[in-house]
Protein backbone atom coordinates (compact mmCIF):
# COMPACT_ATOMS: atom_id res chain seq x y z
CA UNK A 1 0.00 0.00 0.00
CA UNK A 2 0.71 3.35 -0.76
CA UNK A 3 1.00 6.13 1.68
CA UNK A 4 0.59 9.41 1.04
CA UNK A 5 2.77 10.85 3.88
CA UNK A 6 2.52 14.16 4.58
CA UNK A 7 5.61 15.94 5.86
CA UNK A 8 5.06 19.36 7.10
CA UNK A 9 8.08 20.46 8.65
CA UNK A 10 7.43 23.59 10.62
CA UNK A 11 11.06 25.83 11.00
CA UNK A 12 9.48 28.90 13.07
CA UNK A 13 12.27 31.37 13.03
CA UNK A 14 10.02 33.78 15.29
CA UNK A 15 11.55 36.50 17.96
CA UNK A 16 13.50 35.50 20.37
CA UNK A 17 10.53 36.18 22.85
CA UNK A 18 8.50 33.21 20.71
CA UNK A 19 8.46 29.80 22.62
CA UNK A 20 11.05 27.07 20.84
CA UNK A 21 9.13 23.87 18.99
CA UNK A 22 10.18 20.62 18.83
CA UNK A 23 10.43 19.46 15.19
CA UNK A 24 7.12 17.60 15.06
CA UNK A 25 6.16 14.87 11.92
CA UNK A 26 2.36 14.03 10.73
CA UNK A 27 1.47 11.06 8.77
CA UNK A 28 -1.93 10.82 7.16
CA UNK A 29 -4.12 8.24 9.08
CA UNK A 30 -1.25 7.83 11.66
CA UNK A 31 -0.90 9.79 14.86
CA UNK A 32 -0.48 12.62 14.98
CA UNK A 33 -2.23 13.45 11.24
CA UNK A 34 -2.34 16.94 11.63
CA UNK A 35 0.09 19.60 13.27
CA UNK A 36 -0.88 23.00 14.58
CA UNK A 37 1.31 26.11 13.47
CA UNK A 38 1.08 29.16 15.29
CA UNK A 39 2.08 31.90 13.94
CA UNK A 40 1.77 34.88 16.65
CA UNK A 41 1.44 38.34 15.12
CA UNK A 42 1.71 41.58 17.04
CA UNK A 43 1.65 45.15 16.15
CA UNK A 44 1.03 48.45 17.89
CA UNK A 45 -0.19 51.93 16.76
CA UNK A 46 3.01 54.06 16.84
CA UNK A 47 0.84 57.10 16.53
CA UNK A 48 -0.01 59.22 13.34
CA UNK A 49 1.75 62.95 14.09
CA UNK A 50 1.56 66.02 12.34
CA UNK A 51 0.91 69.62 12.39
CA UNK A 52 -2.91 70.70 11.99
CA UNK A 53 -3.47 72.41 8.89
CA UNK A 54 -2.81 75.70 8.07
CA UNK A 55 -0.80 75.47 11.84
CA UNK A 56 2.99 74.35 11.02
CA UNK A 57 5.75 76.70 12.52
CA UNK A 58 5.97 79.13 9.25
CA UNK A 59 6.75 82.38 7.97
CA UNK A 60 9.10 85.48 8.36
CA UNK A 61 9.76 87.76 11.11
CA UNK A 62 12.01 90.79 10.62
CA UNK A 63 13.31 90.90 14.08
CA UNK A 64 14.81 94.66 13.68
CA UNK A 65 18.30 96.12 14.64
CA UNK A 66 20.76 93.25 15.57
CA UNK A 67 22.78 94.73 17.96
CA UNK A 68 19.76 95.20 20.13
CA UNK A 69 17.58 92.56 21.81
CA UNK A 70 14.40 90.90 20.31
CA UNK A 71 12.17 87.81 21.21
CA UNK A 72 10.01 86.37 18.48
CA UNK A 73 7.62 83.44 18.54
CA UNK A 74 5.96 81.18 15.89
CA UNK A 75 3.17 79.19 17.13
CA UNK A 76 2.41 76.04 16.06
CA UNK A 77 -0.38 73.48 16.88
CA UNK A 78 0.08 69.80 17.00
CA UNK A 79 -2.07 66.80 15.82
CA UNK A 80 -0.05 64.02 17.79
CA UNK A 81 -1.97 61.09 19.17
CA UNK A 82 0.96 59.44 21.28
CA UNK A 83 4.13 60.90 22.04
CA UNK A 84 6.57 62.31 19.47
CA UNK A 85 9.66 64.68 19.03
CA UNK A 86 10.67 67.73 17.26
CA UNK A 87 14.17 69.17 16.23
CA UNK A 88 14.92 72.08 14.37
CA UNK A 89 17.58 72.91 11.91
CA UNK A 90 19.45 75.91 11.40
CA UNK A 91 20.62 76.65 7.85
CA UNK A 92 23.35 79.91 8.71
CA UNK A 93 23.64 78.90 12.62
CA UNK A 94 22.83 82.32 13.32
CA UNK A 95 21.75 85.38 11.32
CA UNK A 96 24.29 86.02 8.64
CA UNK A 97 24.82 88.61 6.60
CA UNK A 98 26.22 88.26 2.58
CA UNK A 99 28.88 90.04 3.00
CA UNK A 100 32.67 89.84 1.47
CA UNK A 101 35.73 88.69 3.48
CA UNK A 102 35.56 90.57 6.90
CA UNK A 103 38.81 91.53 8.49
CA UNK A 104 40.22 90.64 11.75
CA UNK A 105 37.59 91.95 15.05
CA UNK A 106 34.75 92.07 12.71
CA UNK A 107 31.73 89.20 11.84
CA UNK A 108 28.43 89.15 9.67
CA UNK A 109 26.73 86.44 11.84
CA UNK A 110 24.73 87.70 15.03
CA UNK A 111 24.22 85.10 17.27
CA UNK A 112 20.81 83.92 18.74
CA UNK A 113 18.88 81.36 20.55
CA UNK A 114 16.27 79.13 19.18
CA UNK A 115 13.82 77.80 21.80
CA UNK A 116 10.78 74.97 21.42
CA UNK A 117 7.81 74.89 23.96
CA UNK A 118 5.80 72.29 23.32
CA UNK A 119 2.16 71.54 24.89
CA UNK A 120 0.16 67.95 25.47
CA UNK A 121 -2.67 66.33 26.99
CA UNK A 122 -3.26 67.14 30.35
CA UNK A 123 -1.06 69.86 30.78
CA UNK A 124 1.95 68.84 30.15
CA UNK A 125 4.61 70.64 28.48
CA UNK A 126 8.28 70.08 27.47
CA UNK A 127 10.44 73.44 26.87
CA UNK A 128 14.48 73.20 25.29
CA UNK A 129 16.50 76.00 24.45
CA UNK A 130 19.85 76.28 22.06
CA UNK A 131 22.02 78.63 20.30
CA UNK A 132 21.32 78.75 16.37
CA UNK A 133 25.30 77.89 16.22
CA UNK A 134 24.77 74.44 17.80
CA UNK A 135 21.71 73.58 14.91
CA UNK A 136 23.57 73.60 11.78
CA UNK A 137 23.75 70.15 10.08
CA UNK A 138 27.57 70.58 10.57
CA UNK A 139 28.24 72.14 13.95
CA UNK A 140 30.17 69.62 16.59
CA UNK A 141 28.88 70.98 19.60
CA UNK A 142 24.98 70.32 18.08
CA UNK A 143 21.94 70.91 20.30
CA UNK A 144 19.91 68.07 21.88
CA UNK A 145 16.87 68.57 19.56
CA UNK A 146 18.90 69.42 16.08
CA UNK A 147 16.91 68.04 13.70
CA UNK A 148 16.04 66.21 11.74
CA UNK A 149 14.03 64.70 14.30
CA UNK A 150 13.41 60.93 14.71
CA UNK A 151 12.04 57.95 17.05
CA UNK A 152 15.05 59.09 19.17
CA UNK A 153 16.91 62.67 17.55
CA UNK A 154 14.59 66.07 19.17
CA UNK A 155 12.82 67.25 21.76
CA UNK A 156 10.50 64.66 23.38
CA UNK A 157 6.73 65.43 24.33
CA UNK A 158 5.90 62.12 26.48
CA UNK A 159 2.14 62.55 25.66
CA UNK A 160 0.03 63.14 23.01
CA UNK A 161 -0.40 66.38 21.67
CA UNK A 162 -3.85 66.60 19.62
CA UNK A 163 -4.89 70.68 18.76
CA UNK A 164 -3.70 71.99 21.93
CA UNK A 165 -2.94 75.78 21.87
CA UNK A 166 0.05 77.61 23.27
CA UNK A 167 3.17 75.81 21.45
CA UNK A 168 5.54 78.22 19.32
CA UNK A 169 9.35 78.16 18.77
CA UNK A 170 11.16 81.11 19.80
CA UNK A 171 13.93 83.01 18.62
CA UNK A 172 15.87 85.03 20.81
CA UNK A 173 18.38 87.53 21.80
CA UNK A 174 19.43 89.61 24.85
CA UNK A 175 21.63 92.09 22.46
CA UNK A 176 24.81 91.35 20.59
CA UNK A 177 27.72 91.66 22.78
CA UNK A 178 30.38 89.92 21.93
CA UNK A 179 33.97 91.32 21.17
CA UNK A 180 34.03 91.61 16.97
CA UNK A 181 31.95 94.35 15.55
CA UNK A 182 28.69 93.40 13.66
CA UNK A 183 29.23 95.18 10.42
CA UNK A 184 26.28 96.66 9.13
CA UNK A 185 24.15 95.04 6.80
CA UNK A 186 20.44 94.19 6.14
CA UNK A 187 20.72 91.26 4.40
CA UNK A 188 21.00 89.13 7.72
CA UNK A 189 19.03 85.79 7.45
CA UNK A 190 18.72 83.00 8.71
CA UNK A 191 15.96 79.62 8.24
CA UNK A 192 15.19 77.14 10.63
CA UNK A 193 13.59 73.84 9.46
CA UNK A 194 11.48 72.21 11.90
CA UNK A 195 10.92 68.35 12.04
CA UNK A 196 8.45 66.28 13.36
CA UNK A 197 8.52 62.68 14.49
CA UNK A 198 5.86 60.02 16.38
CA UNK A 199 8.57 58.64 19.26
CA UNK A 200 6.90 55.47 21.12
CA UNK B 1 6.75 5.23 -0.87
CA UNK B 2 6.21 8.66 -2.06
CA UNK B 3 6.46 11.48 0.31
CA UNK B 4 5.61 15.02 -0.30
CA UNK B 5 6.98 17.10 1.71
CA UNK B 6 6.06 20.67 2.38
CA UNK B 7 8.10 22.79 4.52
CA UNK B 8 6.98 25.82 6.17
CA UNK B 9 9.26 28.21 6.66
CA UNK B 10 7.74 31.50 8.55
CA UNK B 11 10.16 34.04 9.34
CA UNK B 12 8.80 36.55 11.65
CA UNK B 13 10.52 39.92 11.83
CA UNK B 14 8.31 42.19 13.61
CA UNK B 15 9.02 45.78 14.85
CA UNK B 16 6.75 46.20 17.76
CA UNK B 17 6.02 49.94 18.72
CA UNK B 18 7.01 51.00 15.17
CA UNK B 19 6.03 54.41 14.31
CA UNK B 20 3.18 55.40 12.35
CA UNK B 21 5.05 58.49 11.17
CA UNK B 22 8.24 57.97 9.23
CA UNK B 23 10.89 60.15 10.75
CA UNK B 24 11.26 63.56 9.86
CA UNK B 25 8.38 63.50 7.21
CA UNK B 26 6.11 66.04 8.98
CA UNK B 27 8.42 69.76 8.17
CA UNK B 28 7.84 73.31 9.29
CA UNK B 29 10.07 76.27 7.50
CA UNK B 30 10.20 79.88 9.35
CA UNK B 31 13.13 82.52 8.28
CA UNK B 32 13.98 84.77 10.76
CA UNK B 33 15.40 88.06 9.27
CA UNK B 34 17.48 91.36 10.78
CA UNK B 35 19.50 94.20 10.48
CA UNK B 36 21.98 96.21 11.80
CA UNK B 37 22.40 99.94 10.54
CA UNK B 38 25.92 101.75 10.11
CA UNK B 39 26.72 103.14 12.96
CA UNK B 40 30.13 104.81 14.57
CA UNK B 41 30.25 104.68 18.31
CA UNK B 42 32.91 105.84 21.23
CA UNK B 43 34.00 103.33 23.13
CA UNK B 44 33.66 103.38 25.73
CA UNK B 45 29.71 103.65 26.47
CA UNK B 46 28.87 103.75 23.01
CA UNK B 47 28.50 107.40 22.84
CA UNK B 48 28.39 109.65 19.76
CA UNK B 49 30.97 112.25 21.27
CA UNK B 50 34.39 111.63 22.12
CA UNK B 51 37.11 114.79 23.63
CA UNK B 52 40.40 115.31 25.38
CA UNK B 53 42.72 118.16 25.97
CA UNK B 54 45.85 118.08 24.13
CA UNK B 55 48.31 120.59 26.92
CA UNK B 56 50.92 122.74 24.83
CA UNK B 57 52.45 124.25 28.27
CA UNK B 58 54.58 127.10 27.92
CA UNK B 59 54.18 128.34 24.27
CA UNK B 60 56.90 130.49 23.91
CA UNK B 61 60.97 130.68 24.43
CA UNK B 62 62.92 132.78 26.94
CA UNK B 63 62.78 135.77 23.95
CA UNK B 64 59.27 135.36 23.91
CA UNK B 65 58.83 133.98 19.91
CA UNK B 66 57.23 130.41 19.50
CA UNK B 67 59.40 127.68 20.92
CA UNK B 68 61.18 126.33 18.42
CA UNK B 69 60.62 122.97 19.30
CA UNK B 70 56.85 123.74 18.83
CA UNK B 71 57.34 125.34 15.22
CA UNK B 72 60.01 121.95 14.61
CA UNK B 73 56.89 119.81 15.19
CA UNK B 74 55.88 117.32 12.73
CA UNK B 75 52.88 114.51 11.52
CA UNK B 76 55.74 112.07 12.72
CA UNK B 77 56.82 113.94 16.03
CA UNK B 78 54.12 115.96 16.98
CA UNK B 79 53.82 118.60 19.37
CA UNK B 80 51.06 116.86 21.67
CA UNK B 81 48.16 114.17 20.67
CA UNK B 82 45.35 112.22 21.83
CA UNK B 83 43.97 108.55 21.66
CA UNK B 84 40.11 107.37 21.72
CA UNK B 85 38.54 104.32 20.16
CA UNK B 86 35.79 104.26 17.99
CA UNK B 87 34.02 101.76 16.51
CA UNK B 88 32.54 102.00 13.34
CA UNK B 89 30.50 98.89 11.49
CA UNK B 90 30.75 100.22 8.34
CA UNK B 91 33.30 98.84 5.74
CA UNK B 92 35.25 102.74 4.86
CA UNK B 93 34.20 105.55 7.14
CA UNK B 94 34.63 109.48 6.35
CA UNK B 95 36.93 111.58 8.86
CA UNK B 96 36.16 115.09 8.51
CA UNK B 97 38.75 117.25 10.52
CA UNK B 98 38.72 120.89 11.09
CA UNK B 99 39.82 123.43 13.77
CA UNK B 100 40.27 126.84 14.43
CA UNK B 101 43.60 128.96 15.15
CA UNK B 102 45.18 128.76 18.87
CA UNK B 103 43.89 132.17 20.06
CA UNK B 104 44.43 134.15 23.18
CA UNK B 105 41.41 135.77 23.14
CA UNK B 106 42.53 139.54 22.68
CA UNK B 107 41.37 142.26 20.82
CA UNK B 108 44.50 142.31 18.48
CA UNK B 109 48.55 142.53 19.01
CA UNK B 110 50.63 145.38 17.83
CA UNK B 111 52.95 145.44 14.79
CA UNK B 112 55.61 143.09 15.99
CA UNK B 113 53.70 140.90 18.12
CA UNK B 114 50.66 138.12 17.72
CA UNK B 115 48.13 136.49 19.53
CA UNK B 116 47.05 133.85 17.51
CA UNK B 117 49.31 130.58 16.55
CA UNK B 118 48.58 128.45 13.41
CA UNK B 119 48.87 124.71 13.55
CA UNK B 120 48.35 121.45 11.64
CA UNK B 121 45.49 118.76 13.36
CA UNK B 122 45.50 115.57 12.14
CA UNK B 123 43.50 112.75 12.82
CA UNK B 124 45.03 108.91 12.45
CA UNK B 125 43.20 106.48 11.68
CA UNK B 126 44.18 102.76 12.68
CA UNK B 127 42.82 100.60 9.76
CA UNK B 128 41.28 96.87 10.03
CA UNK B 129 44.32 95.75 7.36
CA UNK B 130 47.13 97.00 9.82
CA UNK B 131 47.95 100.31 8.15
CA UNK B 132 47.77 104.23 9.27
CA UNK B 133 46.12 106.95 7.16
CA UNK B 134 46.51 110.29 8.60
CA UNK B 135 43.28 113.48 7.43
CA UNK B 136 45.17 116.58 7.79
CA UNK B 137 44.14 119.90 8.96
CA UNK B 138 45.95 123.59 8.29
CA UNK B 139 44.42 126.66 10.33
CA UNK B 140 45.09 130.05 8.58
CA UNK B 141 43.57 133.82 8.70
CA UNK B 142 40.94 132.69 6.75
CA UNK B 143 40.23 129.01 7.96
CA UNK B 144 39.83 126.73 4.81
CA UNK B 145 36.33 124.07 4.69
CA UNK B 146 37.14 121.26 6.53
CA UNK B 147 39.55 118.12 5.16
CA UNK B 148 37.19 115.68 4.26
CA UNK B 149 38.36 111.73 3.75
CA UNK B 150 37.17 108.77 3.23
CA UNK B 151 39.44 105.98 4.70
CA UNK B 152 40.18 102.82 2.36
CA UNK B 153 39.55 100.12 4.77
CA UNK B 154 37.68 99.60 8.25
CA UNK B 155 39.02 100.89 11.22
CA UNK B 156 40.88 98.39 13.23
CA UNK B 157 38.75 97.31 16.49
CA UNK B 158 41.33 98.01 18.72
CA UNK B 159 41.43 100.23 21.58
CA UNK B 160 43.53 104.00 20.52
CA UNK B 161 42.70 103.32 16.99
CA UNK B 162 42.04 107.05 17.15
CA UNK B 163 44.69 109.66 17.34
CA UNK B 164 44.28 113.26 17.11
CA UNK B 165 47.49 115.26 17.34
CA UNK B 166 48.92 118.35 16.47
CA UNK B 167 51.96 119.73 15.25
CA UNK B 168 53.52 122.42 12.85
CA UNK B 169 52.42 125.02 14.99
CA UNK B 170 53.33 128.77 13.33
CA UNK B 171 53.24 132.17 14.01
CA UNK B 172 54.85 135.53 11.48
CA UNK B 173 58.55 135.30 11.47
CA UNK B 174 60.02 136.54 14.63
CA UNK B 175 56.12 137.89 16.23
CA UNK B 176 56.42 138.13 20.08
CA UNK B 177 53.63 136.17 21.88
CA UNK B 178 51.10 138.40 23.54
CA UNK B 179 50.97 137.04 27.64
CA UNK B 180 47.56 135.01 27.69
CA UNK B 181 45.66 131.52 27.70
CA UNK B 182 45.56 129.90 24.28
CA UNK B 183 43.09 128.12 23.25
CA UNK B 184 41.52 126.18 20.58
CA UNK B 185 39.71 123.24 19.32
CA UNK B 186 40.16 120.24 16.74
CA UNK B 187 36.61 119.03 15.59
CA UNK B 188 36.70 115.55 14.62
CA UNK B 189 34.06 113.99 13.01
CA UNK B 190 33.81 110.38 11.85
CA UNK B 191 30.84 109.08 9.91
CA UNK B 192 29.77 105.46 9.13
CA UNK B 193 30.10 105.60 4.86
CA UNK B 194 30.28 102.41 3.75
Amino acid sequence: MRRNALLLSGLLLMCAAAPAYAQVTAIAGGAPDHITLSVPVTASIGGACGFKTGAAPSGSRDVGELNGSFSEDFPFTLECTGPLRMAVVSANGGLLASTGTLPGGYTNTAPYAVSLHIEGQGGAITNGSCDAATLTALASSACSFRGPASTSQGLRLGVASYQIPGSYLRVSSPGYSSPSILVASNTYTDTLTVTLSASP
Amino acid sequence: MKRFALAAAALGVLAAGQAQAATGDVTGSVTVTGYVTSKCVVIPNSGSTFSGTIPLGELADSDGTLRADLAGTSAGSPAGAVNFRVNCNAAKPTVTVSADRLDNGTAGAPSGYTDVIDYTAAVDADLAGGSTESTAYTTAASLPAPTVQQLSDRLANASDNVTVKVYDLATPSGALLTAGSYDSTVTVVISPTS
